[in-house]
């Protein structure tokens, strides 16, 4: 092997975009201060300039909001940390010697980590033991002893995609819980709470039903969502074709077909069938994307699609801002953009004690 | 790499060439770091040969994507690296042969390869525990709790100018934990004959 010295003369320019590192600061610097309360639509303009200047900037700001995306990890090794603390340091201690535990342990499983036999110990540091190991994911997945099912679910403001072996891709909203069971001949779902987007595998033999409240949504290879608010259940199809079937009445006395771009909702058992079209589906599951679009939407419920993300709710002191529409397109945990939205386009006063935010009258 | 599952979120936030880059290139930031700091002689000079590789990818994936991100990536560096050389006229031919050659070599040692998701958050969690005190609860206030800079300030007692560049400082240290990957492992070091070094 010839020695040789890779070593550019000196003086020659190695980057001539600018320092890496002092772009890397710059970066760090708008990322930070986008959160600000007085970010407004002139520092928008401006940050817009500093990106569109040159690719670095570009990279290294994509980069660091990959980056953040990607530390949304954090906040499940923080499970059953109460609100408005920060764990001490050492309490990551029992996360390093999860990490020495062999990754085959446990049964496999496309998505999840599952501890097969252990069940659902009682003693809150195992059960924090777990919650690290299953914060891998952004999930808590745990497993039936006695039952084929496997439950999935998501914290309060994080938004999570489950893989199933079948391929099929199920992505779970905020404060969601579901069980699955894959069976030869059918694959179940129950949603328990919460929003999932489901985009089914196709496999005729083998349909995917969704249980939930007393209705049943079956699909073969499509993809829909399901809602549920209690026992009250919303249903948006997006591709493809779902049926739904009530519980209540002989079986087939109550069941609907329903195409892309239908929705189905029930109020008090029954089954309201809508035709709202592609482009209303598609916006109403923009959350999958992390964002919450609005077309004159009611500030109730506006405030509560936020309040979905949010541990410390947003609440109206005021019935007479009831009446405000809502229109645009949000990060679902950025509610800041939209509480100044508020202030500058409407008489609203925003008062913030603690961590509680009312909404007031101006 | 990376668990699909971190993959396919990161793909719902970024859009089109962004995430593109985010899911296919800046995984393999470990890999590129430490493969640079294996031939390029001034460790100080690979954060902006790093970059400058980025630009590059990203402007040529503008108009195509790669079909093979992490080869582009690295026939990328590679090729940058010749450049800089040849315009410094210091290498030969020879060398940078032997250059490629180190590309299958590091693979094959690559950690993470076999880097599970738990040890990616081990890192997270490692980084995030170097982080100071106001900084580190800074971090937990805004992406553990999703508060707002200012709800953040409230909970420490503190105005939101006394948390200034907090969050900046700490979203570096984390960036460069989740895709600088800067812990040593896996690579034979210069003592085991590899690194190209001497006078010329």
């Amino acid at each position: 092997m010839k020695p040789v010295c890779l070593r550019p003369k000196q003086g020659f320019d190695m980057s001539p975009n600018g320092r890496a590192e002092d772009i890397e600061a710059a970066a760090a610097a708008w990322f930070e201060r986008r959160e600000w309360s007085n970010w407004d639509s002139a520092a928008e303009q401006a940050l817009e300039t500093w990106l569109s200047e040159s690719t670095a900037h570009r990279i290294a700001f994509l980069r660091l909001e990959a980056a953040w995306e990607r530390a949304e990890r954090l906040k499940a090794i923080g499970a059953g940390v109460p609100p408005g603390r920060v764990p001490t340091r050492a309490s990551f201690g029992f996360m390093r010697a999860q990490a020495a535990i062999p990754a085959s342990e446990g049964p496999a499983m496309v998505s999840g980590v599952a501890h097969d036999k252990v069940g659902w110990p009682a003693g809150p540091k195992w059960a924090v033991g777990f919650f690290s190991v299953a914060a891998v994911l952004a999930l808590v997945v745990w497993y039936h002893t006695e039952a084929r099912w496997n439950a999935y679910g998501t914290p309060v403001g994080t938004i999570a995609p489950v893989v199933l072996a079948d391929g099929s891709r199920i992505t779970l909203d905020s404060n969601t819980r579901i069980e699955v069971a894959l069976d030869t001949d059918r694959r179940l779902v129950r949603l328990d709470q919460g929003e999932a987007l489901f985009d089914v595998a196709k496999d005729p033999m083998r349909p995917l039903i969704v249980e939930v409240a007393d209705k049943r949504v079956t699909a073969v290879g499509t993809e829909f969502s399901v809602r549920r608010d209690s026992d009250e259940i919303r249903v948006l199809v997006q591709e493809g074709r779902i049926r739904i079937d009530g519980g209540r009445g002989p079986a087939g006395a109550n069941t609907a077909e329903i195409d892309a771009g239908g929705e189905a909702s029930t109020r008090g058992g029954q089954i309201a069938i809508e035709r709202v079209g592609l482009t209303e589906v598609e916006r109403d599951l923009s959350w999958r994307e992390g964002y919450l679009e609005f077309h004159e939407t009611p500030l109730p419920q506006v405030v509560a699609e936020f309040n979905r993300y949010r541990v410390q709710r947003i609440e109206i002191d005021d019935p007479r801002l009831n009446a405000i529409r809502i229109g645009g397109r949000f990060r679902c945990t950025d509610v800041n953009a939209f509480l100044a939205l508020l202030e500058q386009g409407f008489p609203v006063a925003v008062t913030r004690n603690g961590t509680r935010v009312g909404l007031h009258r101006r | 790499m990376f668990d699909p599952l971190f993959l396919s979120i990161l793909s719902r936030m970024l859009q089109g060439l962004d995430r593109w880059f985010a899911t296919e290139v800046l995984p393999h930031e470990g890999l590129l770091q430490r493969y640079l700091l294996h031939v390029w002689r001034n460790p100080s000079e690979v954060p902006d040969l790093i970059q400058e590789v980025y630009v590059r990818v990203y402007e040529r994936a503008r108009d195509q994507r790669p079909q093979q991100p992490k080869a582009f990536l690295f026939a990328t560096a590679r090729n940058l690296m010749t450049d800089y050389l040849r315009k410094s006229r210091v290498v030969s031919i020879d060398t940078v042969q032997e250059v490629d050659g180190m590309e299958a070599l590091i693979d094959e040692m690559s950690p993470e390869r076999h880097a599970s998701a738990r040890e990616d958050l081990g890192r997270l969690a490692q980084a995030f525990d170097s982080l100071s005190d106001k900084c580190r609860d800074v971090i937990w206030f805004r992406r553990v709790e999703g508060l707002s800079q200012r709800e953040t300030a409230d909970c420490m007692g503190l105005k939101e100018d006394a948390i200034e560049s907090q969050l900046a400082r700490g979203i570096r240290t984390l960036a460069r934990a989740v895709f600088g990957a800067a812990h040593e492992t896996g690579l034979p070091s210069s003592k085991a004959g590899i690194r190209y070094e001497s006078e010329r």
